[in-house]
């Protein structure tokens, strides 16, 4: 608090968004244990690699739990978001920028050059920063760290203390406080431990995070995990069954129940960051109509695509190894096409008029260049789909699963916001979208006419919704993209807002007239 | 509402302006209030105020009603969220407070997981009938 006299009351008062000195030692502490990863990085010796880390590791979250303590605990529960748009890191200032290239040069070192941060050539020892996370790794699992292993020790420790500060920056709210810890314990537990335990009861299983679903987990099914899963027999085979059901049947019936949060906002680990670390860029997602077209497009396409690629990608071994595949090459693509060609009747014949047009369009377009490569490769014997299976699978990887949902999805928090990969390229999200918008009993209601307008909804979602747009005309909210964070809720100041699981009828309520006006509608409309 | 009835207005289409029962929501200092129906810093003549406050002080209602008929009036509520759907079809059905004190969950409209404080309403109620 600032002691002169006639302090400035205006909103861009600079002085308002000083740090204390608390903050100040909280934020030294933090940058040390970062400087500790960095010296380490640059193959500078330290000694005892396990204490380094150790130290590293509690000085980062040591010094982000004083500030956010500092940050909150001294002001009332309630959200403050003061300032957002005038403070450098999130207002897209040279903080932002520089954080922004920061972690965007992380993500292409990672996926690109991992030997920069230290990982071993063939199976050479590790240097650099890699090594300075082998006891760990060696204490979970026994064997050295790779670059994911750093990867996810550092996701997993972001996810954990932004958890912690996010916690307290909402913790009048029982939703996202729930919410959140569900969202560090599937983080910590599922994607981090329970994925190494495995490791050290039977070695001969795939690295597998159970949470993570095809198709965001894109590689599966790829014949080197499957043949690895029906080697290890029975706990492979579940594990395989498993990653079968839970797209086809578990996801289904818990969207149809909850929507889509139960997974994106609740389970994901990439929702996790960004409803963690993300959260105080949330406010710089597009809001524009355009930026939502171009969303419908792309995040389908990428749904098409991995389509197109697992199936190339599996028929490609299948029938390899009769032993092994009970399926054969015929019957599976037999019944990729059966069940496309049902998914599209079943949607074009009831649901049709819930569609924009684009998306009609579009599901036609993308229905008939699928089954014509497929009728074209039987006609023909090329390729199915045209490329190698191989050739699809690597530019997937390239493109999708490294530069858009890590360097892009990550890397751009500060400028795009947090849920870039989420809104425009997940094609779980999509999977669960579509369903979320058609066959779910999840919908924001709005309550009556209380909405002033004052946008505080719109500039918090994540996802880009326009929810003042519905709200002041007292729909409810039925979007394909909403996550159920239930920022939207807790930001409004007038309580209008409230996640909500009830029966279908009604849900889409765009022709109803807004409460606090009582005019006979027959009456206006027959005029 | 008023934006629509001037928008007919302006248009050529001359519309009265309507609106509905009196509501009315805020926040103040982190603590949201809102407002259905009328209720008076002392209650009007022939009315009375039924009041439940929270322990803690964070939240708690007032309601107006009628002594003889005990037909509802109005709420005021502070922490607790309310549907204004429900509160308007009760002020237009002209519901007793009995019945709003009875159907008082299905009227809130607070987020998921928030802790629900409808009985103890109810209890404090129910109390302050036998003290009458």
């Amino acid at each position: 608090m600032s002691n002169k006299l006639n302090y400035s009351m205006s909103l861009a008062d600079p002085d308002a968004y000083g740090l204390s000195t608390t903050q100040k030692i909280s934020v030294a502490l933090g940058a040390l244990g970062l400087l500790l990863l960095t010296l380490a990085l640059l193959d500078i010796d330290l000694g005892n690699s396990g204490l380094v880390l150790t130290l590293a590791i509690i000085m980062i979250a040591v010094g982000t739990l004083v500030f956010a303590n500092a940050t909150y605990l001294n002001a009332l529960e309630g959200i403050k978001n003061d300032g957002v748009w005038f403070k450098s890191i999130s207002g897209r200032g040279l903080w932002g920028w520089i954080l922004g290239i920061v972690v965007t040069a992380f993500y292409i070192i990672l996926y690109f050059y991992p030997h920069i941060l230290g990982l071993g050539k063939d199976g050479s020892t590790n240097t650099g920063l890699v090594a300075l996370f082998d006891p760990l790794s060696q204490l979970l699992s026994g064997r050295p760290a790779s670059q994911w292993f750093v990867y996810g020790s550092l996701y997993t420790l972001a996810i954990l203390v932004f958890g912690y500060k996010f916690i307290l920056k909402y913790r009048h709210n029982r939703y996202q406080l729930v919410r959140t810890i569900s969202v560090m314990f599937f983080q910590l537990g599922f994607a981090f431990l329970i994925p190494e335990f495995m490791y050290v009861m039977n070695s001969d299983l795939p690295y597998y995070d159970l949470k993570n679903i095809w198709p965001l987990n894109y590689y599966n099914f790829e014949q080197y995990r499957v043949d690895s899963f029906i080697n290890a027999e029975n706990i492979g085979m579940a594990m395989l069954i498993f990653g079968v059901v839970s797209i086809f049947v578990i996801s289904p019936i818990l969207t149809y129940k909850y929507g889509k949060r139960w997974y994106c906002s609740w389970v994901c680990g990439c929702g996790g960051l960004a409803e963690t670390a993300g959260d105080p860029f949330r406010h710089l997602s597009d809001k524009r109509l355009s930026a939502w077209k171009i969303e419908r497009w792309v995040i389908h396409s990428v749904l098409v695509f991995v389509v197109l690629m697992t199936t190339a990608v599996i028929y490609s071994y299948l029938g390899d190894d009769t032993s092994k595949y009970w399926l054969t090459k015929d019957i599976f693509l037999f019944s990729v096409m059966a069940f496309l060609t049902f998914i599209f009747l079943l949607f074009m014949l009831f649901k049709r008029k819930a569609f924009g047009k684009d998306a009609r369009y579009g599901a036609i377009a993308y229905f008939v260049v699928i089954v014509g490569l497929i009728i074209f490769h039987y006609i023909s014997n090329s390729n199915l789909f045209l490329f190698e299976a191989e050739t699809l699978r690597s530019s997937y990887g390239f493109l999708i699963g490294a530069i858009f949902s890590g360097v892009i999805g990550v890397g751009f928090y500060p400028i795009f916001g947090s849920r870039v990969w989420c809104r425009f390229g997940c094609p779980m999200a999509a999977i669960l979208g579509f369903q979320q918008r058609l066959f779910s009993k999840f919908r924001i209601t709005t309550n009556g006419g209380q909405c002033i307008s004052c946008g505080n909804c719109s500039t918090y979602c994540e996802m880009g919704i326009d929810v003042r747009a519905y709200a002041q005309k007292g729909e409810n909210i039925v979007r394909s993209s909403c996550v159920g964070c239930g920022i939207c809720s807790a930001v409004c100041p007038r309580g209008v807002l409230k996640l909500e699981n009830d029966s279908l009828k009604g849900r889409i309520n765009s022709n109803d007239i807004l409460l606090g006006n009582d005019v006979d509608l027959m009456k206006l409309v027959n005029n | 509402m008023m934006g629509e009835t001037v928008a007919q207005t302006i248009c050529g289409n001359r519309l009265p302006y309507n609106p509905g029962h009196w509501f009315n929501s805020a926040k103040f200092f982190d603590i949201e209030y809102q407002t259905y129906g009328w209720v008076f810093a002392t209650p009007k003549k022939g009315h009375a105020h039924f009041h439940w406050k929270h322990e803690d002080d964070t939240k708690c209602i007032t309601i107006e009603y009628e002594i003889n008929s005990n037909i509802f009036k109005g709420i005021n509520t502070f922490g607790i969220r309310m549907r204004h759907e429900v509160f308007d079809t009760w002020l237009t059905e002209k519901r007793d407070i009995d019945f709003v004190i009875q159907h008082l969950k299905e009227a809130n409209f607070d987020p998921e997981f928030y802790s629900n404080f409808e009985n103890e309403i109810q209890k404090t109620f129910t109390n302050k009938l036998q003290i009458n």
